[in-house]
This record gives C-alpha cells, structure tokens and sequence, in this order.
C-alpha cells in the first residue's frame, strides 16, 4: 500500500489488527514510577485499549531501540510522561523519555498518510514542558501532579477523543483498579506466586497480563 | 569548553586560544534497564490461567 519512498513499513504496520487499539507509552522504568505505571496501564486497558511498553515480551531478539520504534510504529497513539527531572544536585537528567518522544513525532510528521495519530505528553506540574522541552510549543502538555486520579483524567480525556465507544469516569477506573488490587492475594495464591512479586518490576509483563484478563473477566463495574 | 572557530580550528573558551583538536570530556553514561525485554515472562500462560480463574 505503500505510496512514498521509507513509508512502506510504516504504512505496513499502520494496517495491522490491534492498530487503532494500541497506546504506546513512554515513562521512566523504575520502582519509583511503578505506582504509577500500574494506574496508567490499568486506565488504558479498562478505556478498551491497549498499552504497547518497552518492557513486554518480544518474539524476536531484537534490540531495544528498535523494539522502541517498532512499537511506535505500531501504535496509533502514544502517551509521553515527561515529568522524570533529577531529584538532587548531581543526579543525571533522564533523556530517555525526550528522545521517545521525539521518535513518536517523527513517526506521526513522517506519515502524513495517517492523519489519525495523536500524541499525549504529560508534566508533574503545569507549564513544566514550556521550560524543559520548549521546542514542544504550541502543544499543551498535561500536568499530573504525580497523583492517580489526575493522570487517569488525563489518560481519559486523550483516548477520549479517540474512541466513540462509551468510556466510564476517572472514578470508576479507579474504583475498578482497587478491587483488582483486593484480588491480587487471591490471584497470587492460585498462580503460587506473592503479592510482593507480582507488584515488582520485574513482574511488570506478568502483571499486565493478569490486569488485562482481570478485565475481560470483568467488564462491569459492580 | 571549545568552540568551534570559522577556520575549523577550535577556541578554548576560557583562555580564548586557539587549539587543533577539541579536549575531551569523560561523561558518565546511564543506561535504563528493561527487565525481562525479550526473554520468558516470570509465569507461564497456565499460570495466568490458574491464577485468573481465582479472581
């Protein structure tokens, strides 16, 4: 389908099944954002998407930049969390998180036959962006405070504008969201794994395959 | 700190000479880890199962 010269396996990923459904996202990958990175990834999938992340398992060795692109390309939209700074004096800025960004506005400028991307950016505190990544002017970022409920909202209002499907409210999500967490001990006893285990790091792929079938299991609120 | 001159030469920002190569600086480089990128996930798909049909 490919009608320009370097688009071809952009456009070749771009028509692929779960592309409409796929959200890219780009946070910082450590214990200190794992809180967070499980609202974010709960919200995504109960709003009927699906979150692509560096971390999930990949059928192929291949390297992890090329990881990173593929599943940009992949993905329709893309969240950024570009809240990351240093925490002290002589903490080394965190660029990761920039640069995807940049891979993701690339991919979206480079591929002016698919209109319907879209990306969302987000900040711990307002205007954050305008002085970090000011080459981002004339593009609102949102500010979460590094507080759930603002970063559900945040993640509902941009799929929000993607979907015509009906979408329940930060509150909901966030309601669902801790009885998934009242059923890990269950869910973990069954598996025979712990509850420390699963909410760690390295469980992240395991933990987002369990949220994401705790949500087929359980498609209604009550 | 060096600057580029318009001749292709380099100035020394603070004692403003002229130098032929740049000086180098030694950067502490910091990689982000992905665990578990490509290898097994931690539990396989029965256990996901198992686990799931207790919730």
């Amino acid at each position: 389908v490919a009608t320009a010269a370097g688009t071809s396996d952009v456009v070749a990923t771009a028509t692929g099944p779960s592309f409409d459904q796929n959200v890219f996202v780009n946070c910082p990958f450590d214990a200190a954002y794992l809180p967070l990175l499980h609202v974010m990834l709960f919200a995504i999938h109960d709003l009927g998407f699906v979150a692509r992340i560096a971390v999930e398992n990949s059928p192929t060795n291949e390297s992890r930049l090329d990881k990173i692109v593929r599943l940009i390309k992949e993905s329709r939209l893309s969240v950024h969390d570009l809240s990351r700074l240093p925490s002290k004096p002589g903490d080394l800025p965190r660029f990761n998180m920039p640069f995807e960004c940049g891979l993701a506005f690339g991919v979206i400028r480079s591929s002016p036959e698919d209109e319907h991307r879209d990306m969302l950016f987000m900040t711990k505190v307002p205007y954050q962006d305008k002085r970090t990544t000011s080459d981002l002017a004339g593009f609102d970022g949102v500010a979460h405070h590094n507080r759930s409920a603002e970063l559900i909202e945040a993640i509902r209002t941009f799929l929000r504008k993607h979907s015509t499907a009906p979408m329940r409210g930060e509150e909901a999500i966030t309601a669902r969201l801790n009885r998934f967490r009242r059923a890990l001990p269950r869910i973990a006893a069954a598996g025979e794994f712990s509850v420390n285990e699963i909410k760690s790091f390295g469980y992240l792929p395991d933990w987002m395959a369990l949220m994401s079938g705790w949500i087929q299991q359980n498609p209604t609120e009550s | 700190m060096l600057r580029s001159s318009r001749d292709g030469k380099f100035v020394d920002g603070r004692s403003g000479k002229f130098a032929d190569t740049p000086k180098t600086t030694q950067v502490e480089v910091v990689y982000r880890t992905y665990p578990s990128a490509t290898g097994p996930k931690n539990l396989t798909p029965q256990q996901i199962k198992k686990a799931l049909a207790a919730a």
